[in-house]
């Protein structure tokens, strides 16, 4: 059978068939064929905003050709097995062993099997040290690149931090190579210098070399593709995506992305608007998002939405404005948009708590900006908050409930009809690179007790409803995020064992994982449990700019319940500055 | 003012679902800065009619959709095709004067597919029009029900490489690939569904079929408007059809 035969037996041929309108010349000549891979299904892939950047930074090169290839979904994958198909790109249908360079961006630890997985799909050997020059160079990158270790044995190479310098480099260095006819080896032993890189073969546990995340300095002015590719079928995120800034001036204490993409670097007013008025044009979505981690913050807001507006209104294309913090929800910024859901996250249910985790988030914050949105109509209001922060009594947990309480008492204050209150607690992770990156994890116990709490109690709020996090995949993300080179054969053993898809419920098992983790003699408490202070944890010769003594001075004002002020109030010296100047400073 | 778009649906676009193609006709209408009308409530959307759906994995170079705009007919497609995904490329533009209502007076649409030794079986296959009942079996979400589909078969003519067939398309739809499977497996020839091209589609008027082409040109003319209305026909079902 030949591929168009297959297409038409899969359940979403869309998926494979590539053609997306704005896709590049895929036949200028080239010496270097990159291939963009996401562990995930095409429309979760390509929703990813990071994905589209650099695949259109490597396309945009000379010499350079991009493709890409998501996860098959099971019945597909089945498909090419039958068929002795390997694992192909979208666009021109390329196995993926005959590129020269394939590029995994991994979003989060669930995904780590969907590596394996695609690997196996396209006849890539998992342990780099069993691949030859006969294979491409295997690069990693994405957010878990700040603790890379479970999956480091897999890779030749991880991007650390910010990828459109760095691919661009690495691209050029792989051309260089190849013409003077170097090895694999050579490549990646010049590979080091590149600042970002980190090659798991030449720097291990063992004879440490400090890896400096890259950072892009001129924000303003880098590259942002707007002829983005169109997805031909629908996907998550269905909607134009512009960056208004780099980083997040908050320093809320569990929060990765907010310490990972420091220094704060913003776009200007000018800028942004030129970027919407092109997006719209090159692309036709229906709707543009103005995304950031805390779009509030992004200093001339209201100034560039006065001049999007009409543009957006004209094309009849709807704002969305994600991650606005409550307090900076103002009239004007809802004004315009659809009177249906409003979420927000408040975190932890007591202001103790709240301070605790540096959620500068007050109860009269949440009370005006709500007050507000039910004026303007809003009858549902969502919140999430987290379960088993460092320091979490009973008496935080009855916070999340007397909270829920007030703001249904504040709607009923001055209006009349049905509210519904949706509460959403997830399950605390430490993280790498935050404060607290050495706190520990609730074990299963304790976390079903405080479920089960809240549950019972909220229940008897009319009008709200509770949903929790599932606790074993949480566990699972816990003892990867923090976890180190000896996890790389329990996620091989595990996969072999059927563990796939593990971000989905349907298809967690977390038996595979308890069976695979006893069979290879592996403890869990040892990356569940409180970190050692004395001893440097397995991912800190990354620096992420932000220094030590930082981060442990904000874990003790943690224990203290005190706040740390935002970064525009003042410089905190978190000592990202030294990778490039932070703009939140100087405005 | 109505536009009916003619459009080709071929390479990779023929595996876009019916929904997802609406997505890609707003998206291309509004890179091509038509001011389209919108309809008002809630969520408003684009006023954009689609044709009957294809299924997918076939190919077309007979897809009809429908909008209400300002934009000059002449202009069209010009505008359309200048950014226009590679495989949903307009062929031409008509402006009835009333709604054509294409998707519901579609009755059938013409195929043609890839068959090698086909020649020795062609007296039967060519002979299925004529017999009164054709009985296939269908298989839907694994349950499998037999049907009399011979009132759904129009035509069907073989040449040295192609299979021809007219079939029952819009409200009802005998599916063209499940169709040459069938023939194919019942008199013994190879036929190669990932060829599957639909290149003409019929509406019918006073009884017979009269291809979409003709019917739009005639709906063009003002004169001709005046006597004929969707509801107009009414006629015995299917001896016309054959």
């Amino acid at each position: 059978m030949n591929y168009k035969g297959l297409l038409l037996k899969a359940e979403k041929p869309a998926r494979y068939s590539g053609g997306e309108y704005n896709t590049p010349d895929m036949g200028k000549p080239c010496d270097v064929r990159f291939c963009m891979c996401m562990p995930d299904l095409y429309e979760v892939g390509m929703s990813n905003l990071g994905l589209k950047i650099l695949y259109h930074v490597l396309n945009n090169k000379e010499g350079v050709v991009c493709e890409r290839c998501f996860a098959p979904a099971l019945d597909f994958r089945q498909l090419l097995k039958e068929s002795g198909m390997p694992l192909m790109s979208l666009e021109t249908k390329t196995p993926l062993v005959d590129f020269d360079m394939i590029g995994f961006s991994v979003q989060y630890e669930m995904l780590f099997t969907g590596i394996l997985y695609m690997m196996e799909a396209a006849g890539i050997p998992f342990y780099a040290k069993d691949r030859d020059d006969r294979y491409p160079i295997i690069c990693g990158g994405g957010p878990v690149a700040i603790n890379p270790e479970p999956i480091a044995d897999f890779f030749d190479l991880f991007m650390v931090g910010e990828g459109e310098e760095t691919i661009s480099a690495l691209a050029d260095l792989f051309r260089e190579c190849k013409k003077k006819g170097l090895k694999k080896k050579d490549f990646l032993r010049l590979a080091e210098s590149i600042e970002g890189v980190y090659v798991p073969s030449l720097n291990t546990p063992a004879h440490r070399k400090t890896v400096k995340k890259a950072v892009v300095r001129d924000f303003e002015n880098c590259f942002y593709p707007t002829s983005q590719l169109m997805p031909t079928l629908e996907v998550v995120h269905d909607r134009a995506m512009l960056e208004l800034y780099r980083g997040c001036q908050n320093g809320c204490r569990f929060c990765q992305a907010g310490y990972y993409y420091r220094p704060i670097r913003f776009r200007s007013k000018k800028k942004v608007v030129e970027l919407c008025g092109r997006l719209i044009r090159d692309t036709g979505f229906d709707e543009i998002s103005l995304g950031s981690l805390s779009t509030g913050d992004y200093p001339c807001l209201e100034e560039a939405l006065e001049e999007i507006r009409p543009i957006a209104e004209k094309a009849h294309v709807n704002l969305a404005l994600p991650s606005l913090r409550l307090s900076s929800f103002k009239k004007e910024f809802a004004e315009n948009s659809r009177k249906s859901s409003l979420t927000f996250a408040p975190e932890a249910g007591t202001q103790r708590l709240r301070n605790v985790i540096n959620k500068n988030i007050t109860e009269e914050d949440i009370r005006e900006g709500l007050s507000a949105a039910f004026d303007q109509g809003y009858t549902s209001v969502k919140l999430y908050f987290m379960l088993g922060l460092p320091t979490e009594t009973d008496e935080d947990l009855m916070g999340i409930v007397e909270l829920v309480r007030m703001i249904r008492r504040l709607f009923y204050e001055n209006h009349k009809g049905g509210i519904n209150i949706s509460v959403s607690c997830s399950v605390f992770i430490p993280k790498p690179g935050t404060p607290f990156q050495w706190e520990k994890q609730i074990d299963q116990e304790e976390m079903r007790r405080k479920q089960f709490f809240l549950k019972d109690e909220i229940r008897k709020v009319k009008g709200a409803s509770f949903h929790y996090h599932d606790r074993e995949t949480s566990e699972l993300e816990a003892i990867f995020a923090r976890g180190d080179r000896a996890l790389a054969p329990l996620i091989l053993l595990a996969y072999r064992k059927g563990a796939l898809f593990d971000s989905w419920t349907e298809h967690f098992r977390y038996d595979i994982w308890q069976e695979a983790m006893e069979e290879l003699k592996i403890d869990k408490e040892k990356y569940l449990g409180e970190q050692p202070l004395d001893k440097p944890l397995p991912w800190e010769f990354i620096d992420i700019g932000v220094s030590r003594s930082f981060l442990l001075k904000e874990r003790e004002k943690a224990y203290k319940a005190a706040c740390t002020p935002g970064c525009d109030k003042g410089c905190q010296g978190c000592g990202a500055t030294k990778l490039a100047p932070c703009e939140r400073v100087k405005k | 003012m109505i536009l009916v778009l003619k459009h080709y649906k071929r390479g990779n676009m023929a595996y876009i679902s019916h929904i997802d193609l609406l997505r890609h006709f707003t998206r291309t209408f509004r890179r091509a800065g038509f001011e389209i009308e919108f309809s008002s409530g809630f969520n408003p959307h684009m006023l954009v009619n689609l044709g009957t759906p294809l299924p997918l994995g076939i190919e077309s170079s007979s897809e009809y959709l429908t909008v209400r705009t300002d934009v000059p007919k002449e202009e069209f497609l010009e505008r359309y095709n200048r950014v226009a995904p590679e495989g949903l490329e307009g062929i031409r533009v008509f402006a009835p004067l009333v709604n054509p209502n294409i998707a519901g007076r579609t009755v059938a649409a013409d195929y043609a597919v890839k068959v090698w030794g086909a020649e020795t079986v062609r007296h039967e296959v060519e002979g299925i029009v004529n017999e009164p009942t054709f009985l296939m079996s269908i298989t839907k979400k694994g349950e499998t029900t037999v049907k009399d589909v011979a009132p759904m078969i129009n035509g069907v003519k073989l040449y040295p490489d192609s299979l021809n067939l007219c079939l029952a398309a819009g409200n009802t739809t005998l599916r063209a690939d499940r169709f040459v499977e069938c023939l194919s497996d019942r008199f013994g020839f190879e036929a190669d569904v990932t060829t599957l091209w639909k290149y003409e589609q019929y509406v019918r008027e006073r009884g017979v079929l009269l291809e979409t082409d003709r019917y739009l040109e005639q709906s063009e003319e003002p004169i001709m408007t005046a006597e004929k209305g969707p509801e107009v026909i009414a006629l015995p079902e299917k001896e016309d059809e054959r």
